[in-house]
């Protein structure tokens, strides 16, 4: 291909996406917040697909350890994968609550240009990290890579600069929705929400700071990780949960707003000091055995709060509702928190036991399922909501056109990462085992693990169902574009549930 | 040291009880529940019959972890509470859903 002709296929393909931006912003059936929540949406899909390649590329690496040996080795795609993941489901989140901001406050979002603003850099700013990550593989750590290239800490390496960024945009995103619903309706769910954002601010800036002590270091980095994920993570997918539950099933206010209060109590009660299982081996006093794992223990209640929930609805009412894949997919939010983040946690959460399974591949088998579970789950169910609402407030329950997409999708993606979870936990098993208990955590006992037939099948089983989880993915995509086009009727109205 | 760890013979009793812990603690939570809607004796009974069961799982798990001291709080408050929470939630369960004869819309008032 020439550079003349390279260069009209790239003004046509510019030119043909500015022409559906400019069709998308003009769609009658979308508000100004809700049509900033869908560029968050797409932002995410791309990231979760980001995601899913380097994963995969990953994984690869753990079966053919010199494929792309030095082109794109392995703690650059587990970091791509990983920061990928931490920044689509924070895109899922954000848009979520733009899109449901002015249903709940009653007026028009206050500073939208801000917050539209915000998003441009915030994906601009996203673009560049992954490619400096990608470009800049190597070399040394100084105050000059920390600032403009990776920052060192785990699952958080974005540069200094961006971690500014980032807090910088979480504040737009805290004045949009703090300032719309002083200025509209009040609600439990806002007050909850703009409490949970100042936290979600806050707690970043723990992760941005450097001391030269490994353990103090630690021990301000789990801040962010276990704080934003199991604290202000919790309660904002509370919040997009109970507004969801109203508007899918109908459910009453009080009763949404009441449960949210009680898992904001429950969070605090277990969630918070359950930090301490993270500070069991990395040099904090002996107390946060005590505390961390008393507390950790306690983490598994709301879940089993959960089913007794489940089943009186399900019980007194039925799950009538216009949005089978959006229904779907909070099915799978919430058997996936249950046993990712309960099952997979609570085995070995105890420091008696974590000793053996602490960074094994028993903690990413505990991680995949639990953040597919918890966090994945709800963000796709409130996809399939835009998307209906994009298409006009279609009808996307049973008899469906093309309805097999969405159930493939959601079958491979469910048994994709059940498998993935599965194949990681036998591997976890084995360097417990093997590396920890027999090997006594030597360099030998590392390699005797990672060589044991075992571990090296797990691996390859991890692989056939990453591939399915990257088809379910893929076909996900798909259906999110065309799900509901050329639909004529209209979604049901939910009535108020029959008590 | 504060704690005594796993032996490595009973590596996977803790895993297996602790697994069992959470899953029986569900399938309690979930068969009170049921025979509170239903009415039936014999969910009732099967319930109780989970909890025993989930009460056996906490003393196997406390022994392989090597529970002793305040560690022994834990079972308790495993045995107790998880026997206790559904009670506690179904009764909120139960308040929350009264009818509200003023509010009849999906999403109704803002507070």
């Amino acid at each position: 291909m020439t550079a003349t002709t390279f260069q009209d296929k790239a003004a046509a393909c510019w030119s043909g996406c500015k022409q559906r931006h400019a069709e998308f912003m003009a769609n009658p059936h979308l508000s100004g917040g809700q049509k900033l929540a869908v560029h968050y949406f797409t932002v995410a899909m791309v990231l979760f697909m980001a995601q899913l390649l380097f994963g995969l590329l990953a994984g690869l690496q753990f079966l053919f350890p010199s494929f792309l040996y030095e082109i794109l080795d392995f703690n650059v795609n587990r970091m791509v994968h990983i920061n990928a993941m931490v920044v689509w489901m924070l895109y899922g989140f954000i848009g979520s609550v733009y899109w449901f901001l002015e249903d709940e406050s009653g007026v028009e979002i206050v500073g939208l240009k801000w917050g539209q603003l915000a998003f441009w850099v915030l994906t601009g700013a996203v673009t560049l990290v992954v490619l400096v990550y990608l470009f800049i593989q190597f070399g040394a750590g100084n105050d000059t890579s920390l600032w403009l290239i990776n920052e060192g800490r785990e699952y958080i390496e974005a540069p200094r600069w961006a971690d500014i960024g980032i807090v910088v945009v979480v504040l737009t995103f805290f004045y949009n929705v703090a300032a719309t619903f002083a200025k509209g309706q009040w609600s439990g769910i806002a007050g909850v929400l703009v409490l949970d954002l100042v936290a979600l601010a806050g707690l970043y800036l723990a992760g941005m700071f450097y001391v030269t002590n490994i353990s103090v270091d630690q021990y301000w980095w789990w801040w962010v990780i276990h704080l934003w994920v199991e604290a202000t993570w919790e309660v904002l997918v509370g919040c997009i949960m109970a507004w969801s539950l109203m508007k899918l099933l109908g459910v009453r206010r009080q009763i949404v707003q009441t449960w949210l209060y009680i898992e904001v109590a429950l969070m605090f009660g277990s969630g918070i000091l359950g930090l301490g299982h993270h500070y069991f081996w990395i040099g904090t006093p002996e107390y946060w055995f005590s505390i961390g794992g008393f507390f950790s223990a306690l983490e598994p209640i709301p879940l089993v709060a959960m089913v007794v929930h489940s089943v009186y609805d399900s019980g007194v009412h039925r799950f009538k509702n216009s949005n089978h894949p959006a229904l779907a997919w909070i099915i799978a939010h919430t058997f996936g928190n249950f046993l990712g983040a309960g099952v997979w946690g609570f085995m070995h959460t105890l420091p008696q036991i974590n000793l053996y399974t602490h960074g094994t591949q028993w903690s990413a088998s505990h991680g995949h399922l639990a953040f597919f579970g918890a966090y994945a789950t709800i963000n796709i169910a409130f996809f399939y909501l835009a998307a209906q609402q994009a298409r006009g407030n279609v009808w996307m329950g049973g008899d469906l056109a093309n309805g097999w997409r969405w159930k493939a999708a959601a079958i491979l993606l469910n048994l994709g990462v059940l498998g993935m979870t599965v194949a990681l936990l036998i591997a976890g098993y084995e360097q417990s085992f093997i590396e920890r208990a027999v090997e006594g955590s030597t360099w030998a006992g590392y390699f005797a693990a990672q060589n044991h037939p075992w571990f090296m099948q797990a691996m390859v089983w991890r692989m056939v169902f990453g591939l399915m989880t990257a088809a379910g993915g893929g076909l996900l995509f798909w259906d999110l574009v065309e799900i509901g086009k050329g639909e004529q009727r209209p979604a049901a109205v939910i009535a108020s549930q029959a008590e | 040291m504060l704690i005594e760890p796993v032996a490595l013979s009973d590596f996977f009793l803790s895993f297996f009880s602790a697994a069992l812990i959470i899953l029986l603690a569900a399938l309690y939570a979930a068969l009170f529940a049921w025979s509170k809607i239903a009415g039936r004796r014999s969910l009732g009974i099967a319930a109780w019959v989970t909890y025993f069961a989930l009460l056996v799982c906490v003393a196997l798990f406390s022994y392989v972890n090597h529970f002793s001291g305040y560690w022994l709080a834990l079972s308790l408050l495993m045995a107790l509470g998880y026997g206790w929470m559904p009670r506690f939630i179904w009764r909120l369960c139960a308040a929350t859903h009264q009818p509200d004869h003023h509010h009849h819309q999906p999403g109704g008032h803002h507070d």
